[in-house]
């Protein structure tokens, strides 16, 4: 089965948001047997026009030449190109969870027990489709899957240290600790012992983007 | 008057021991700017100085293969004037005779971690001199 299936199911099998941004009710279009361009699963499928008409490649769907009678998508792809918060907010679910969107201190712990099976999804641009193309284990951004190992467990809690010890999101992107916060420091060898550690972050921005998202405020989260 | 070296020891107090090839780096960089021309960096310029210390610093690993003309450069651009007590010029002799390019690598790589270190160094020794 393919995972996107899975987690489909694990949510709870949720229909596709026909109504999207349109003002006035929309009617759901009417499904016919065919084979999902996404999952290759047989089943209920609408044509990708009554999905979507924004995907400006069809390169992304392995499965779009199967199906003689044309392009179409079953539920659960419907259902996760549909879902626009996912596009907009960062989501988790565990290996046998549902998908749930996440406050900061929710994906902070996702990243934390990070495990083969789980998903996460940290949009940046809020602009691009992330869950129907995510693969579990991996960490999902805008143009890609970041792999996350026990080095970048290491640099998200040096991270959450340095964002505490008063560093700002660009202030952590720079080569060394800025003058201004670093003057004010009482310990400065753990502020000067943590900074190499986003070295290799710092060499690929998306994963500063993504424990950015994790260790905001409330306050600095939008809704 | 606080030499060099007393302000790369307190420091290597401070944040703990650093690497040679760091320590050296630090050292040139401390050198360069306890030396430098106070009456072009006086005034309004020093306001500036630590913004443009960095790009400096880094110009002058491109002078040259070794650090004597990273020195040289540096000399130059600032008008640095050779530290006046004798340990600093012996230390500072030592190191430009030393191999180059681990010290050239981290004054072109880590740049802005050096001139904050050496930043660092000035603001101890003179919190310590205040609290005399």
């Amino acid at each position: 089965m393919h995972p996107l299936v899975a987690l489909w199911e694990m949510t709870g099998r949720p229909g596709p948001n026909w109504q999207g941004k349109a003002v006035k009710a929309v009617a759901a279009p009417s499904p016919r047997r065919g084979i999902c361009a996404l999952t290759g699963e047989h089943g209920p499928v609408w044509p990708l026009n009554s999905v979507t008409t924004t995907l400006t490649t069809l390169d992304r769907l392995p499965h779009r030449n199967v199906d003689p009678a044309g392009c179409a998508l079953g539920e659960a792809a419907a259902w996760a190109l549909r879902l626009r918060v996912a596009m907009q907010q960062p989501h988790v679910a565990a290996t046998d969870g549902p998908l749930r969107q996440a406050t900061p201190a929710d994906l902070y712990a996702a990243l934390e027990g990070m495990h083969p099976g789980a998903w996460v999804l940290v949009p940046q641009s809020r602009q691009k489709h992330l869950l129907p193309w995510a693969t579990p284990g991996m960490i999902r951004v805008d143009d890609g899957d970041l792999i996350w190992g026990d080095r970048d467990r290491a640099a998200l809690a040096a991270y959450a240290r340095l964002r505490a010890a008063g560093f700002g999101e660009r202030a952590l992107a720079e080569a060394a600790p800025s003058w201004v916060v670093m003057r004010g420091v009482a310990d400065r060898a753990a502020i000067l012992a943590d900074w190499p550690l986003l070295d290799r972050w710092r060499a690929h921005p998306a994963y500063l983007d993504v424990a950015a998202r994790a260790t905001r405020t409330t306050r600095e989260t939008i809704q | 008057m606080t030499t060099i070296t007393e302000r790369m020891s307190a420091l290597a107090a401070d944040l703990g021991p650093a690497a040679d090839e760091l320590s050296a780096a630090t050292f040139l960089a401390a050198a360069a700017y306890d030396g430098r021309d106070r009456d072009v960096w006086g005034g309004d310029r020093a306001l500036t100085f630590w913004d443009r210390f960095p790009d400096r610093v880094r110009a002058a690993c491109y002078r040259g293969p070794t650090l004597g003309h990273w020195w040289e450069g540096i000399t130059r651009d600032l008008g640095v004037t050779p530290p006046t007590r004798a340990e600093d010029r012996a230390r500072l002799a030592r190191i430009i005779a030393g191999d180059p390019a681990p010290v050239r690598a981290v004054l072109a790589g880590q740049t802005a971690t050096v001139c904050l270190r050496v930043r660092l160094a000035w603001q101890l020794t003179r919190e310590t001199k205040g609290q005399k």
